[in-house]
């Protein structure tokens, strides 16, 4: 079931290639390059799922990610990133990450962990 | 700051793995097997690195940390490597050619992929967070390469203060792309380390830079008497002191022919040392010596084997005088051959007792790259070690 | 929260790179390769039935309790065995090629003993004796460099050499 996803990354090569693995399974309707344009852009939006990038400039992933869940209490957001830390898991949690998955990720990683945090929310 | 082996043992082993996973991070993002040819714990000053990075025209993507432990780590590639990766990331994508957004945007992110695994490792180990900055590219149309290096924990550290780089060259792709891992940790990162490694008769970093300052002139020397030789005045492009597991010391090294000569020395320390020229460059340099006698091998091999023997005490003599000690060497021994295989030998006795190597590794080359000499030297680790402690107390 | 990640070991591709104190196996017919061969010992070993390739590359002949097995020819081509077998190779069909173990100079340090890459030569034979592997062809010795290339597909070993040219076992 194709699902509304709004990418976030500073990387336009990262939100290029999560649009071009999410082709054909997902929707993508808006790309965000910082945490501050994420908030907009979700409220603007209102996607499904939220991948989200951790290390960003203005805004990192893991503030963007408290705001927007304390918006939306429902928001689905997930994770991207390239650090592996423990600690940093934990903040996600802390945020109210649905998601994480490290980087580099393979195409079956993405579309599972999007699939779960849709079905979670079912 | 103390140093002792096991703690560069350990630095050693944890940078490897560090890069081990960012090389397999790289051939799954990029389809191409990435390998980590030889892990290296320099010691230089900023200036060496920097004048490293200046001399090579290289493309870099820098990324700094801070928490558990702070500093920077930057890849580094030439334009033909990075221009090769992109390639490989977004085989012939429009809108990707180098230089574009899109281009230098898959380089920051293979950065943030590569390096962000690296420190992953080092934090699990001292059980620590710490936290990465977004990626910053450079190329030779930016500022310096390691401007701002203050920025990183840096701020008390003059240009020749003394500092631990840890140096990883990968590959991938059948060499068709080569390229840097560097992670340099502030100073009192080091010292977080070497604590959590726990010190054990450990010198002083002084001795290490005293040493360090030995080899610097040590090639200064070299440098001189192969200008006097030849009459073409050469300089030193880098000298270096690093600390490598053993078999890395061969693949510090291509496969490409090389042509020098390998000598033992003896003494305080003692070990062995190459001195090889690419082909051309011997060829260079035997016909500066030999004007008009170029077609007589023989002669030209005898000239290499003098250039090696005076290349050689020049390096050496000053080790010796420093020392208070004597250091002899053995006759030349002509080499023509694969350059890892020529140096393979040398590691390999050295193996028998030692896993890991000092190597010191200079470069000295004219200006108008008529030439390129490259020496290696490989002191026995403990009677080095005996040396640096003899060292420690005139500092 | 659920964490996804990616397991990023180094999956074969079509040519592998064994480096020195190092061993690796291939499946696909792939190709491996080492270079920097000394006094060092290359031991390409393969099944043509099973299809499983191996090549090891030690730098000393018998191994260290406490060193890293790769290092050493006796436990290099030991582990490599063991991983070969893993794959479906077998003892009894597996044929071994040998290259390198060059005496490449005369170390006064050596003391007129056995130079390390005959050492290195014997530990790889003796090894290989022990297991059953009978050695079908060798460049072994001299005085020169060599860099390998196994061929997966053919069991060929082409040997580079700077000083004698090239040739295939």
């Amino acid at each position: 079931m194709a699902s509304k996803v709004l990418v976030v990354d500073d990387s336009a090569f990262m939100r290029n290639l999560l649009k071009q693995l999410l082709e054909g399974e997902h929707e993508v309707v808006g790309e965000a390059e910082n945490g501050v344009e994420a908030v907009e852009l979700y409220r603007e939006l209102e996607p499904d799922v939220v991948t989200m990038d951790v290390v960003m400039p203005i805004r990192n992933g893991i503030e963007a990610t408290s705001e927007i869940k304390s918006l939306d209490s429902n928001a689905s957001v997930i994770m991207c990133t390239s650090v592996g830390q423990e600690e940093k898991m934990r903040e996600a949690v802390e945020a109210g990450a649905d998601g994480y998955i490290t980087k580099p990720f393979q195409k079956p990683n993405v579309l599972q962990a999007i699939a779960d945090v849709i079905q979670a929310e079912a | 700051m103390n140093l002792d082996v096991r703690s560069l043992r350990t630095f050693s082993r944890l940078a490897h793995s560090g890069a081990e996973k960012a090389a397999g991070s790289l051939t799954t993002l990029a389809g191409i097997d990435t390998y980590v040819n030889v892990t290296k714990v320099e010691l230089g000053t900023k200036t060496d690195v920097e004048q490293e990075f200046a001399e090579r025209d290289l493309v870099s993507v820098h990324i700094g940390f801070s928490g558990g432990l702070d500093g920077r780590t930057v890849l580094a590639f030439s334009p033909e490597s990075a221009e090769r990766l992109v390639d490989a990331l977004m085989p012939g994508m429009d809108g990707a050619e180098t230089g574009t957004e899109l281009a230098t945007s898959s380089l920051k992110e293979v950065a943030n992929i590569m390096l962000g695994g690296f420190i992953d490792g080092w934090a699990d180990y001292l059980d620590t967070t710490i936290d990465i900055t977004t990626p910053t590219y450079v190329d030779d149309d930016s500022d310096g390469p390691l401007e701002n290096l203050e920025s990183d924990g840096f701020e008390h550290e003059s240009d020749n203060e003394h500092i631990l780089v840890f140096r990883n060259q990968l590959e991938a792709a059948d060499d068709a792309i080569e390229f840097d891992l560097y992670m340099v940790p502030s100073p009192d990162s080091i010292e977080t380390i070497v604590d959590a490694s726990g010190q054990h008769g450990a010198l002083p970093v002084q001795s290490f830079a005293a040493f360090s300052d030995m080899i610097a002139d040590g090639a200064d020397q070299a440098s001189a008497d192969i200008t006097a030789m030849t009459g073409i005045d050469t300089t030193v492009e880098v000298s270096r002191m690093s600390f490598v597991p053993i078999e890395g010391v061969p693949m510090s090294l291509t496969d490409s022919v090389r042509r020098g000569v390998v000598l033992e020395f003896f003494g305080t320390p003692s070990g062995y040392i190459a001195i090889l020229f690419d082909e051309p460059s011997a060829d260079n340099i035997a016909s500066s010596l030999l004007p008009g006698m170029e077609g007589d091998e023989a002669m030209r091999q005898s000239a290499i084997q003098e250039i090696g023997n005076i290349v050689t005490s020049g390096f050496l003599d000053g080790w010796a005088n420093t020392l208070g000690t004597t250091i002899d060497i053995s006759p030349p021994k002509h080499v023509h051959d694969i350059g890892s295989a020529i140096v393979d030998p040398l590691a390999t006795e050295l193996a028998q007792s030692q896993e890991y190597a000092f190597l010191i590794d200079s470069t000295i080359r004219t200006d108008d790259d008529e030439f390129t000499c490259d020496i290696y030297a490989l002191p026995n680790e403990e009677e080095l070690r005996k040396a640096l402690e003899q060292l420690s107390p005139a500092v | 929260m659920q964490v996804y990640t990616t397991d990023t070991t180094s999956t074969h591709s079509a040519r592998i790179k064994v480096g020195i104190a190092d061993y690796a196996f291939g499946t696909d017919g792939n190709t491996l390769t080492t270079s920097g061969l000394g006094s060092c010992i290359g031991v390409a070993l393969y099944d043509a039935e099973a299809g499983v390739s191996g090549l090891a590359h030690a730098m000393l002949p018998e191994a260290d309790p406490d060193g890293d097995p790769a290092k050493f020819a006796d436990t290099g081509i030991e582990a490599l065995l063991a991983e070969m077998r893993d794959e479906g190779a077998d003892t009894s069909r597996i044929v071994a090629k040998l290259a390198g173990g060059s005496a490449m100079f005369d170390f006064e340090s050596s003391n007129g003993g056995k130079s390390i890459g005959e050492r290195n030569v014997e530990a790889a034979r003796k090894t290989l004796e022990k297991h059953g592997i009978d050695i079908v062809a060798e460049d072994v010795g001299g005085s020169h460099g060599r860099s390998l290339e196994l061929d997966g597909k053919t069991g060929d070993l082409r040997v580079r050499s700077a000083k004698t040219g090239d040739q295939t076992l």
